[in-house]
């Protein structure tokens, strides 16, 4: 259909061309806001796929958090645009080097193999056929509770492991910082709290004991 | 309905092979203009209704000048703000300053796509009948954050900068608990597709016990707890107040927003408000039982869907108002302790709960 | 371990849709990986009693312990990474407890970068097994390999080798070892040594029998060469060392090279699996044992030199046996387990067909001996700088009595580890 190859063509283009200004963008916080674009057109080639429930996934992990986050620290950084283009100038060639051998890699795998051995099977065998009235959520639902269920908890617990290392490095219990504790302040009572004290005239008013903050 | 628009249309007006998704693309753009015109309107009359509200909870009049009773003061408004002078700061960014409010409104707007208001016998009346449109919702409700920090940074400036900052954090901490607030609905309906979440509560607690489908059928009863969580929880996402510490007055001026001015100011309030719209039907569909009639009765079942979706809308908007003129502002670290130590514990146990019953009552 | 240790009898099969295997060669690698918890969680806790990281180290622990336990049964590419990732992950945590400490966030850091780096391109690597034969499956990729190009083999097999290589501490992936075991908490060094390696070696030789089949890539020949180096150059860096825990680390890095010695032999001889099995145990035993000591040392004296046991034989008589025997073990005198395993490795590696492999080997050992030796002369035969008592608390004499008496046993009675590493050596293929 017209439209699709239509829109195909534009989600491509885009992503490629945002891709590219990623790397070539000078101020950093514009090359995440182009990564985030990127995204977006990875997110709709899926929808175009028919992998609606992968590109809704695309964009609230990626660009609903993860993005996010990397727009902070980039935001918050103080780059030195002048010292960061010194050290890419320095290190493209190792850089163009591995990228060359990942290239030369990919193509001889696509162009001499041709991935012939088998993944074209496993690939179409992981989609729900058309007209089964089966969607994509509730397919990759089947697939990920049964057969990969263990790859799934494991993955589960690879992330539980990183949130506590990260959580164990960054917790610091500092001395001396006074925190709202709620339970403490419904279970006050108002004779802890106040003291109704009779004032004779012309006498000063002497608290009875310190510290009733 | 929009299928049956266009095979309608097919039928009497053919066209030739080559252009036969003329029909198509004519159909989406008159649907969703017709959305966006729509919506506008009633957003208009809405920060009316937001205003008044606001005045009467304050013993006050409220905008009462422009039209009858105020109610052309929306469109005075809309008026002004076009035609003052658009102001940049000379340190701002000025592409992503101006991209800002402009990111904001469109994604806010982006979210209408989806949303059914109603449903007869042509089908749900939506743009886009999509099947996965609870997460379509989640998902740009998420990218409503960008809007509002790429407008603090590109400002340059320190408040609208700590503004945007305190945002982030907000927004992605409740998106984290109204996640889990929709799991439990989706685990009660089997389904993402917003048009079968409302459909799912023609039946329930009221038509087991033998009544007409009636407003206790609806899910806001089965899953209270869960009811009042989205309803904090789509107040903190929307920066609405008391959690509206992004544009904290008191503390950071206007927050993100000190900078604007003008008609890309207009967008960016445009924006908050298409969210807050979106949230207020987003509840009427997840838990008010979306365009189905409070009792499915006779003089109740005539009346359009729409006009119940609407009203209901409507209800959850002034419910809204209502908090913003009587509940103080949060302070920043008791919006993160309730969003992370209270929300996020109770609707997991919630969504554990829900789950178990599910199973093991046999009604999944 | 009770649960763990039925399944060395059990017929094999598989569980997980093919994805995880349940054999005996699991049930003993997994249950070499619990021992080696269970006796660093004694040391870990009597280290860090009544401090912050009192929590934190067993729960790091135990998720280090659980991704090698699935590392050892793991029949799928992506549990592989996936595991290795969770054997990785709470290590650096391990390395990083004392975080004030400078040294010890350096380690890490180092660690990190070079874990992170390693385990991507051995996932690349898997991509190239699974691009080749469209399965992420060890055994079918083992049968459907056979027509794939030979080149594309070997160079998968060399990044896989990568990661393995980066947890097994084999040259030249070792760079971050001396750092890491230096810069994090003895107890802790002792855990990174053992388990990561025991988990490394069961998911290195599982890959190798199953995925590999060796006349499609020379592997015996690549990891014989590897192995060769690997044991000249840690002997010989480990030398030159004051540091306790640094000249550890390259004795370590040269005992990794010993076992890789029978794992190249692994197809060819069937004694070269249990030669691995037992010198695994023993080398959980000593290293244990030598590590559990120098926390004791480290605690009290602060430091880790030749200077912090001088005469230790004097002030700790106890401790000062326990570092001497695992040492002399490490070293291979008889009759610790030490001998007996390294006689094991070498019979494997002949066997195998290696017999140049086992004189490098046996020079090595002999060039070993003199740094062992010399910390030992240096307990006994030298006046203590400080009459302090080492601390003594019931967690390390929990681990270094467990550790000696493992390395006294198994040396003394070679079939005792020998036949359970034997019933270990079945595999699922």
């Amino acid at each position: 259909m017209a439209l699709t190859a239509f829109f195909f063509y534009l989600f491509a283009i885009l992503a490629v061309v945002s891709g590219a200004m990623v790397i070539t963008a000078r101020n950093p916080v514009h090359a995440v806001l182009f990564l985030i674009l990127t995204f977006f057109n990875a997110a709709g080639l899926f929808v175009l796929l028919g992998a609606e429930f992968l590109a809704m996934l695309l964009i609230i992990v990626y660009v609903g958090a993860v993005a996010v986050l990397f727009l902070f620290v980039v935001m918050m950084l103080d780059v030195d645009f002048a010292e960061l283009r010194a050290g890419f100038i320095k290190n493209a060639p190792i850089g163009l080097v591995v990228g060359g051998v990942v290239l030369a890699e990919l193509v001889a795998l696509f162009a001499v193999y041709g991935f012939e051995l088998g993944v074209g099977k496993t690939l179409a065998a992981a989609a729900p056929e058309a007209g089964s009235g089966i969607t994509n959520t509730e397919a990759l639902g089947r697939i990920i509770y049964t057969k990969y269920v263990y790859f799934f908890q494991g993955a589960g617990l690879v992330l539980l492991v990183a949130m506590i290392g990260a959580i164990v490095l960054t917790l610091r219990h500092k001395e001396g910082v006074r925190r709202q504790s709620i339970s403490a302040q419904v279970n006050r009572h108002p004779a802890a709290a106040m003291e109704v004290v009779k004032v004779a005239p012309g006498q000063a008013i002497v608290p009875s004991s310190e510290g009733q903050g | 309905m929009i299928n049956g628009v266009i095979e309608w249309l097919h039928a009497t007006l053919p066209l030739p092979g080559w252009a036969d998704w003329l029909w198509w693309l004519v159909v989406y753009v008159a649907a969703s203009l017709a959305v966006l015109l729509g919506l506008l309107v009633i957003i208009a009359f809405l920060l009316l209704m937001d205003r008044k509200v606001w005045a009467a909870v304050q013993m006050r009049r409220g905008p009462n000048v422009v039209g009858p009773f105020g109610l052309l003061q929306s469109f005075a408004d809309l008026l002004k703000f076009v035609f003052k002078e658009p102001l940049i700061p000379a340190g701002a960014d000025k592409a992503v300053f101006l991209l800002a409010p402009l990111a904001s409104a469109t994604f806010a707007l982006t979210a209408w796509a989806v949303i059914p208001v109603s449903e007869n016998s042509w089908g749900t009346w939506v743009v886009s009948n999509l099947n996965v449109g609870v997460l379509y919702l989640l998902a740009i409700s998420s990218l409503g954050v960008y809007g509002i920090i790429m407008g603090g940074w590109a400002s340059n400036s320190k408040y609208p900068f700590m503004g945007s900052l305190r945002s982030a954090a907000q927004m992605v901490s409740y998106e984290v608990s109204i996640g889990l607030v929709i799991i439990t609905v989706l685990l009660c309906v089997g389904s993402l597709n917003l048009a079968d979440i409302v459909n799912a509560q023609k039946t329930g607690i009221g038509t087991s016990a033998g009544l007409p489908g009636s407003a206790l059928d609806w899910h806001w009863l089965v899953l209270f707890p869960m009811f009042v969580v989205f309803f904090i929880s789509a107040l903190a996402e929307t920066n609405r107040p008391p959690f509206d510490l992004p544009e904290a007055e008191s503390e950071l001026v206007a927050g993100f927003m000190v900078e604007y001015a003008s008609t890309p100011y207009l967008l960016f309030m445009l924006g908050e408000y298409v969210a807050i719209v979106t949230m207020c039907a987003l509840t009427t569909i997840l838990f008010l039982g979306g365009w189905l009639p409070p009792i499915d009765v006779a003089p109740f079942n005539w009346v359009p869907g729409i006009f119940w979706f609407m009203a209901k809308a409507t209800f959850v908007f002034f419910m809204f108002a209502m908090v913003k003129a009587m509940v103080p502002r949060y302070r920043y670290d008791q919006l993160m302790r309730l969003g992370w130590k209270v929300f996020l514990p109770l609707s997991l146990v919630m969504v554990v709960l829900v789950a178990t019953v599910l199973h093991f009552g046999g009604l999944a | 371990m009770g649960v763990t240790a039925p399944m060395l009898i059990a017929a094999p099969r598989e569980a997980f849709c093919g994805t995880y295997a349940v054999d005996p060669f699991r049930g003993f690698y997994q249950l070499v990986i619990e021992a080696g918890a269970i006796i660093t969680l004694f040391a870990l806790a009597a280290h860090f009693r009544g401090t912050e990281q009192e929590a934190q180290a067993p729960i790091a622990l135990l998720m280090a312990s659980v991704g090698g336990m699935g590392l050892a049964a793991a029949t799928d590419l992506g549990l592989i990474v996936l595991f290795l990732q969770m054997v990785s992950f709470p290590s650096y945590l391990l390395v990083l407890l004392v975080r004030s400490d400078k040294p010890a966030q350096e380690a890490t850091f180092k660690y990190f970068l070079y874990g992170a780096a390693a385990l991507a391109v051995m996932a690349y690597g898997l991509t190239f097994l699974f691009g080749l034969t469209g399965s992420l499956n060890l055994r079918i990729i083992g049968t459907s390999l056979a027509g794939a190009d030979r080149a594309w083999i070997a160079l998968a097999f060399g990044l896989v080798l990568v990661g393995y290589g980066f947890e097994m501490t084999l040259v030249p992936f070792h760079v971050w070892a001396p750092d890491a075991f230096q810069g994090a908490t003895a107890p802790a060094s002792g855990f990174v040594s053992v388990v990561p390696k025991v988990a490394a070696f069961a998911g290195l030789l599982r890959l190798l029998l199953e995925a590999l089949p060796h006349n499609l890539v020379p592997w015996p020949v690549m990891l014989a060469i590897i192995a060769a180096v690997t044991m000249s150059f840690g002997n010989l860096m480990a030398l030159r060392q004051t540091s306790l825990k640094r000249l550890l680390a390259y004795s370590s890095i040269a005992q990794a090279g010993y076992m890789l010695m029978a794992v190249a032999a692994a197809e060819r001889t069937p004694g070269a699996m249990p030669a691995v099995g037992y010198y695994l145990v023993a080398y959980l035993c000593m290293n244990l044992a030598a590590f559990a000591v120098l926390a004791q040392v480290e605690r009290m004296f602060g430091r880790d030199d030749y200077v912090a046991i001088r005469g230790l034989g004097r002030c700790a008589p106890w401790s000062a046996a326990a570092l001497a025997l695992a040492l002399l073990s490490l070293a291979g005198i008889p009759p610790l387990a030490g001998f007996a395993g390294k006689v094991f490795l070498l019979m494997a590696a002949i066997a195998g067909g290696f017999a140049w492999l086992a004189v490098v080997a046996a020079l090595n050992m002999a060039l070993a001996l003199y740094y062992y030796a010399a910390i030992v002369a240096e307990m006994y035969f030298h006046e203590p700088e400080r009459t302090k008592a080492v601390a003594a608390r019931a967690g390390y004499a929990w681990a270094i009595g467990l550790c000696t008496a493992g390395t006294i046993a198994f040396g003394a009675i070679p079939t005792l580890a020998l036949s359970v590493a034997q019933l270990g050596s079945s595999m699922l293929r």
